[in-house]
């Protein structure tokens, strides 16, 4: 009734409608705008109440030169032998909890390499180490060659220069001529020897020239028909910075009178050479030509002629019957150790290369029951080279007869590589890869490995300096020892090359520390996600099956930098947006990140962060903009 | 249609009513429109935070590395050091940026210095600052 009666109302005063619509919207706009402005100051205020209840220090800083211990995160794979106790986190910290192993039989070939080498005859080593020998990598020891026979040879007088100490000589060549020619020509208006040309001959692998009798040609003429002349040499050994080492004959292997011509003609004369022992190999045997005119014609030449390949090789200029090297020998003898167990198989394998083609290369085990090199079957084995200088050829022999005939009764070895080819050029012997693998009945051994996780966003790779490997172990056999290798991510291979001790640690049957360092070549065991993978070896299968405890097996990274001490003073988590390291000469920031829970002290580590000399402020920015500030010195 | 246009009195409520609804939707855009234009200068003002992160004392110059901490937009619209207007990088930081503040100042050692910095919506920050010995 109340409803129909106010219905009737309305409809009747229509100005009472609008007046209610107009204040409704008037209501709900200044409802917007007040609570828009009340929501958004209640906001701001909340921010700022929250950043005044904010109450964060910096406790301590200090300076980082060595990383926490990282440790083994999951369990060892034991490659050789096997776990009698215990678990990998066993081995997280130093205490009287250990994980135990054993070292196991291996029936897996166990493999050797060079330790020492000998020379055969006056072979030489001319670079590479042993390292060089543990792998087929193309990376070579170099032995030169020597010179094993000589003959009687011809050295022709060539025309290309070399130049020996500042001064230009002519080339003595045992190859025959190969120019146009050249003719060397002197005054024939004096008296006396007239110097034609200095020719020289490398004695690079010419260890003697022996004792003969040399006949020296000479291709001459002269100006007018009148004049008379000879021919005849000096001979000398100069040294390659350009003095004389020993004059050795002057005015020898006179030729006779030439005159009454103009035409060319070959002369020739004797000298008797007497044995000579190159003192070094960088001398050059050198023969000095002379024309010596006796009846002189003014305004005319005395001639040489030299390197003309239109004339027979019997009208050349050129000394014969010279005793220079004809064949070369490479001998090494390349010695090791190994093991004393009972051997069901020895391979060997060597892979190697010439620096000439078609050497006749011969490999023997030195075979200690019969107490010499074999001559055939096993431990003998001989092969032409390949005729392209430089190629690798990998040569092996499986023995499984009487195997351990070829060491003595402590493990060592001999294997010896002779190499000979009749040649007028030395050569050199490149091994690559020399190995001696056993395989072996009742035999101990035990190789184990971790793997290792460095967080990088802690540690940052390019702030490491080094890294750092730490055992402490137990080992029941005192004359073992022990190696700590780590993977090389670069030759794919667990390696210990580069650290600052390579030595390995040989067991007191106590506990022992054993540490390494890998120096500056950490990287290469260093993946770029941080992992490293680390073995622990004995150095060697043996008799005794040993019992192996490990307590403690970590890895550290050597840095400089420096560790920041936050505390939350607050019910607030923080979260800090700055870092600043201020001196008096450098405001340095940092972009940071860390987050403090309420009432917490957080530890945060920057290896990227020295801290300066002298006094220093850090500051620590909130994402709230507080601030606090720790001084030091 | 011959009604309607015999009726002319009936076609005048309907002309006047959707004159009335146009006027009123105007109405209402003007204010909200004026509402939004009202608020959000206001708001904007409300809500800026700057801080000072660092003041760096070089030779010549003053350096303030500023953080934007609130919730629009900064621009730096003038520096006063000791209540006297200086010239300066111009600086603008979005939200959660931060940057340099380089003042051509040539200062004493040794010395306290006001410094203010005034953004364009107003806001300021001002402290003292000592200059290194």
């Amino acid at each position: 009734m109340l409803w129909i009666i106010t219905c009737r109302r309305l409809k009747r005063d229509r100005r009472g409608i609008s007046n209610i619509i107009v204040i409704a919207l008037s209501l709900v706009i200044i409802l917007a705008i007040v609570s828009n402005i009340v929501l958004w100051n209640y906001e701001m205020n909340q921010m700022d109440w929250e950043k005044m209840k904010e109450d964060v220090s910096i406790t301590n800083v200090e300076r980082i030169t060595l990383s926490s211990w990282i440790v083994a995160q999951s369990e060892y794979t034991v490659n050789i032998g096997s776990r009698i106790s215990g678990t990998y986190t066993e081995t997280q910290t130093v205490d009287d909890q250990y994980e135990r192993f054993m070292e196991a039989s291996t029936t897996s070939p166990l493999p050797y390499n060079p330790s020492g080498y000998t020379v055969g005859g006056s072979t030489s080593w001319i670079s590479g180490s042993f390292s060089d020998l543990t792998s087929d990598k193309g990376v070579y020891m170099f032995f030169r060659s020597y010179a094993s026979a000589s003959a009687g040879q011809t050295l022709y007088a060539h025309q290309e220069p070399t130049t020996i100490g500042g001064s230009t000589y002519y080339l003595l060549k045992l190859g025959s001529v190969d120019a146009a020619g050249t003719t060397l020509s002197a005054d024939a208006g004096t008296l006396g020897r007239k110097l034609m040309g200095k020719f020289v001959y490398p004695l690079t692998g010419v260890s003697s020239i022996p004792a003969s009798n040399w006949t020296i040609y000479y291709r001459a003429s002269q100006g007018h028909v009148n004049i008379e002349s000879h021919c005849d040499v000096d001979i000398l050994v100069r040294m390659s910075n350009g003095t004389i080492r020993s004059t050795i004959a002057t005015d020898v292997a006179n030729s006779g009178t030439l005159t009454a011509t103009t035409s060319w003609v070959t002369l020739s004369g004797t000298y008797s050479w007497a044995t000579y022992t190159v003192v070094d190999q960088t001398d050059y045997l050198e023969i000095d030509y002379y024309r010596e005119v006796t009846v002189v014609k003014a305004t005319y030449l005395v001639n040489l002629r030299i390197d003309d390949n239109t004339l027979a090789a019997a009208d050349q200029t050129r000394a014969t019957n010279i005793y220079l090297p004809s064949e070369y020998t490479s001998e090494v003898e390349f010695t090791g150790s190994s093991n004393t167990g009972t051997w069901t198989q020895l391979v060997w394998n060597i892979d190697s290369a010439w620096t000439t083609g078609s050497v006749a290369v011969t490999i023997q085990v030195y075979n200690y029951t019969l107490g010499g090199y074999p001559t055939s079957g096993n431990g003998y084995d001989s092969y032409v080279s390949s005729s392209t200088a430089n190629t690798d050829e990998t040569r092996n022999q499986t023995i499984t007869t009487n195997p351990d005939h070829f060491r003595d009764g402590s493990g060592n070895w001999k294997i010896k590589v002779k190499g000979v080819k009749t040649t007028i050029t030395q050569f050199d012997f490149k091994a690559d890869w020399i190995e001696f693998k056993t395989k072996t009945a009742d035999y101990y051994s035990f190789d184990i490995a971790g793997t290792f996780t460095i967080d990088i966003s802690t540690y940052p790779l390019a702030y490491i300096q080094t890294v750092e490997l730490q055992l402490r172990y137990r080992a029941d056999d005192a004359g073992e020892k022990w190696y700590l290798k780590a993977y090389n991510w670069t030759t794919s291979t667990y390696s210990n090359s580069g650290f600052n001790s390579t030595a390995g640690h040989t067991s007191t049957t106590g506990w022992d520390y054993y540490a390494v360092n890998l120096t500056d070549v950490w990287q290469s065991y260093v993946h770029n996600n941080g992992t490293i993978k680390v073995k622990f070896v004995d150095q060697s299968a043996d008799n005794d099956q040993t019992t192996v405890n490990i307590d403690f097996l970590g890895v550290r990274t050597k840095l400089d930098g420096t560790q920041f001490t936050f505390k939350n003073n607050v019910g607030l988590t923080l979260h800090l947006v700055s870092l600043w390291i201020i001196n008096s000469t450098n405001h340095q920031r940092y972009d940071i990140s860390v987050f403090v829970n309420s009432a917490d002290t957080k530890i945060y580590l920057r290896s990227d962060i020295s801290l300066p000399t002298g006094s220093y402020t850090v500051k620590v920015v909130t994402e709230r903009g507080n601030t606090a500030v720790y001084s030091g010195s | 249609m011959r009604k309607l246009s015999r009726n002319r009195r009936g076609i005048n409520p309907v002309l006047s009513s959707l004159l009335m609804t146009v006027i009123a939707v105007a109405g209402m855009s003007i204010a909200i429109t004026a509402t939004y234009v009202i608020t959000d200068g206001l708001h904007d003002n409300m809500g800026e935070r700057l801080i000072v992160e660092d003041v760096w004392f070089t030779t010549g110059q003053v350096s303030l590395y500023l953080r934007n901490v609130g919730k629009i937009s900064i621009n730096v619209a003038a520096v006063y050091v000791n209540r006297t207007d200086q010239s300066f990088t111009s600086l603008e930081l979005e939200q959660n940026k931060h940057g340099w503040l380089n003042v051509t100042y040539s200062w004493n050692a040794d010395s306290a210095y006001e410094i203010k910095v005034v953004t364009k919506r107003g806001n300021n920050v001002v402290d003292y600052y000592m200059s290194p010995s």
